[in-house]
């Protein structure tokens, strides 16, 4: 116990630096910003923004990249309760109760408990951060390269279960994305692979251009062809923002349920921050006396669910900073924009790295009470903002996708570049393919590639030294099971089919 | 039965990268299972990719009959004109950026987006693009010290 204090104690001398706060502030803003506006969600925000984070040490990047990804689903919230249009997917399960609050001129307790639901739960997650992952940091030290060649292979098949449609299709893309991440000379001999000839290929296809092309451009795309209209809530009064004492007895048990139910799947793959508001929601119905009045105001399905994804938000950090392993796409940004920092993060992050990885899990705490500051007060502020058309907002987008292409090399080749995994993205999502696993896999490809080879020439080429060594074992059982479950749920017709809210 | 078009043929884009790929990596020192060389990930890969792309392939055949008239609704063509519009702008906007230098470039950019993309009047369209090629060069340019290209004009 005694250790955890003193790593926290580390943390907030990290985190709460005023570069720190002030990035982390620029970050939460940002991310609460996105989460209101139409039409731009965390993941295209931050793959824009990783490029302008390459002049702040990696500490500075990742609380600000962090803080925009805890950030939008606070944000996504005021959107789900005022227009019934999730800002986030893990806002939706907020719309059936907190819209119908409003409609009952209550938004304002309905925002308002959205948001300490979210400071409570965000509380409880960074302090289960700083507990479990040390022990689990301190296990995954045994690792050796045949136990990361297992657990990179974990983490390709679980880079299946971000797509939420088909498991051939997200299979599909993470093959094409572990094919893309093998452009380029190659780490042992420098051979150059897929290149062509042509120079600016030799390192390989850049991260950020295929993420701001797969998932900043395309979502422009998307959004063009389809028409965006909103019409915001105004009867309802957003003016009494304090809930009640009778509000605060109905959702205290909600909240800590939620935040303890978020933190736990949290740390899943593929499910987050959703997975774990619809498992609080359904939870709280049923545990219920008055089920059937959800839906039609009840603020405990407000509370839950809103606790439930920022806990989930925080516990997906734990695979990120203590396996490197990322359970989102989001996390697989992380992973990206720390490794063009220099960083690996994995079970060394915590020992080489102490301030990065304590000053990351504290900088959330520091986050998670601007958010409270940002979002009670400023609230008329997010409103307003509801209102601002698409038609601004995409050239602004677009240009910061040029821009953030351009400064990583100063090459015009990576605009180029970005236009055309836009235009591939833009395609890929019309015919039902989800950037998100591709992108999971062009991270963990070269890790994999790297640890597979080492394990392989360990055991001069004999493939049982996968089977042969425990833990090794472990994770591939558990892949195996990963790509088992869906198909036997399939067979037995009991998989909740979860459908894709897309932002409008 | 009506077969599933757009399933069908992303499964032989698909296939037909794979196979390409496939092709590309045995050329590449293939190596052996205890030293690894750099073609032998490409190649299993490539090839992993082309079973992937015939399940896809054979799922969109066996599928396609249960097919939902709702499903196969065509996207509106007015707005897929938009965003070939707005593509072509990019390709134009990353063309014209060594030559013209970023605030031109951006301003045009902006400009051809807000008037003709999205038909705001002259003015608000100008107001909008100056202030987002400003904007963006105070912010990218001056603060962030981000080395745009000069362009012809210096600027």
């Amino acid at each position: 116990m005694g250790d955890l204090f003193a790593n926290l104690y580390t943390g907030f001398m990290v985190s709460l630096s005023l570069t720190n706060i002030f990035y982390c502030f620029l970050g939460v803003f940002t991310g609460t910003l996105i989460g209101v506006l139409p039409g731009i969600g965390p993941v295209a925000t931050i793959s824009i923004l990783i490029p302008s984070t390459f002049h702040l040490s990696p500490i500075t990047g990742v609380i600000m990249l962090a803080g925009i990804y805890y950030g939008a689903q606070y944000g996504g919230s005021t959107t789900s309760i005022l227009l019934r249009i999730p800002g986030e997917t893990s806002s939706v399960i907020t719309c059936l109760d907190g819209y119908e609050m409003a409609r009952q001129g209550r938004a304002g307790p309905a925002l308002g408990i959205a948001a300490f639901g979210s400071f409570i739960a965000g509380t409880l997650g960074t302090f289960g951060l700083a507990v479990v992952a040390p022990p689990l940091a301190g296990w995954a030290l045994k690792f050796g390269a045949a136990e990361y060649a297992s657990l990179m292979l974990l983490g390709l098949i679980t880079a299946t279960f971000l797509g939420q449609k088909s498991m051939l299709k997200s299979l599909a893309m993470v093959m094409l994305g572990l094919v893309l991440s093998l452009v380029g000379r190659e780490t042992i001999t420098g051979f150059p692979r897929f290149t062509y000839g042509v120079y600016e290929l030799e390192d390989g296809l850049g991260f950020i251009p295929i993420i701001m092309g797969l998932f900043g451009i395309s979502e422009v795309f998307l959004n063009l062809e389809e028409a965006m209209s909103r019409v915001i809530l105004t009867r309802s009064k957003i003016a009494d923002l304090l809930p009640s004492l009778q509000d605060w007895g109905r959702s205290i048990f909600p909240i800590l349920r939620g935040s303890v139910v978020g933190f736990l799947l949290g740390i899943l793959p593929g499910g987050g921050a959703t997975l774990a508001s619809l498992a609080s929601y359904t939870m709280e119905k049923k545990i219920s006396k008055t089920p059937n009045r959800f839906g039609s105001g009840m603020i405990e399905g407000v509370a839950g669910p809103e606790a439930a994804n920022n806990a989930g938000a925080q516990g997906a950090f734990i695979p990120l900073l203590c396996l490197g392993i990322p359970c989102n796409v989001i996390m697989a940004l992380l992973i990206g924009a720390l490794m063009i920092h220099g960083v690996q993060p994995g079970p060394l992050t915590m020992t080489k790295n102490p301030e990065l990885f304590w000053g990351t899990i504290t900088s959330m705490y520091a986050g998670n009470l601007l958010l409270l500051i940002l979002n009670l007060p400023l609230i008329g502020l997010w409103v307003r903002i509801l209102k601002v058309p698409y038609g601004i907002l995409y050239p602004l987008v677009l240009v910061f996708c040029i821009i953030g292409a351009f400064s990583l090399n100063n090459s015009i080749f990576e605009i180029y570049l970005t236009i055309f995994f836009g235009l591939v993205g833009y395609v890929m999502r019309k015919v039902d393919y989800e950037p998100a696993p591709l992108a999971l896999a062009f991270v963990l490809g070269p890790l994999f590639e790297d640890a597979l080879r080492q394990a392989l020439v360990i055991s001069r080429g004999d493939f049982r030294i996968f089977v042969q060594r425990p833990l090794s074992l472990v994770f591939l059982l558990a892949g195996l099971g990963l790509i088992t479950f869906p198909l036997i749920s399939r067979l037995t017709k009991r998989v909740p089919r979860i459908v894709e809210i897309r932002k409008p | 039965m009506k077969l599933d078009r757009k399933e069908s043929i992303s499964a032989i884009v698909l296939l037909f990268f794979s196979l390409a790929v496939c092709f590309q990596a045995v050329r590449y020192p293939f190596g052996s299972i205890s030293k690894m060389g750099p073609g032998f990930l490409p190649f299993y890969s490539g090839l992993a990719l082309a079973a992937l792309s015939l399940g896809i392939l054979l799922h969109a055949l066996l599928a396609s009959g249960r097919k939902e008239p709702g499903l196969t609704e065509g996207p509106k063509r007015r707005n897929i004109l938009k965003v070939g519009a707005v593509f072509f702008s990019m390709v134009a906007y990353a063309f014209f950026l060594d030559k013209l230098g970023f605030p031109i470039t951006t301003f045009c950019f902006t400009l051809i987006l807000f008037k003709f993309c999205e038909s705001y009047r002259w003015i608000p369209a100008l107001l909008g693009a100056l202030v987002a090629s400003l904007g963006t060069y105070l912010i990218f340019g001056l603060w962030l010290q981000c080395q745009f290209p000069k362009g012809w004009l210096g600027v």
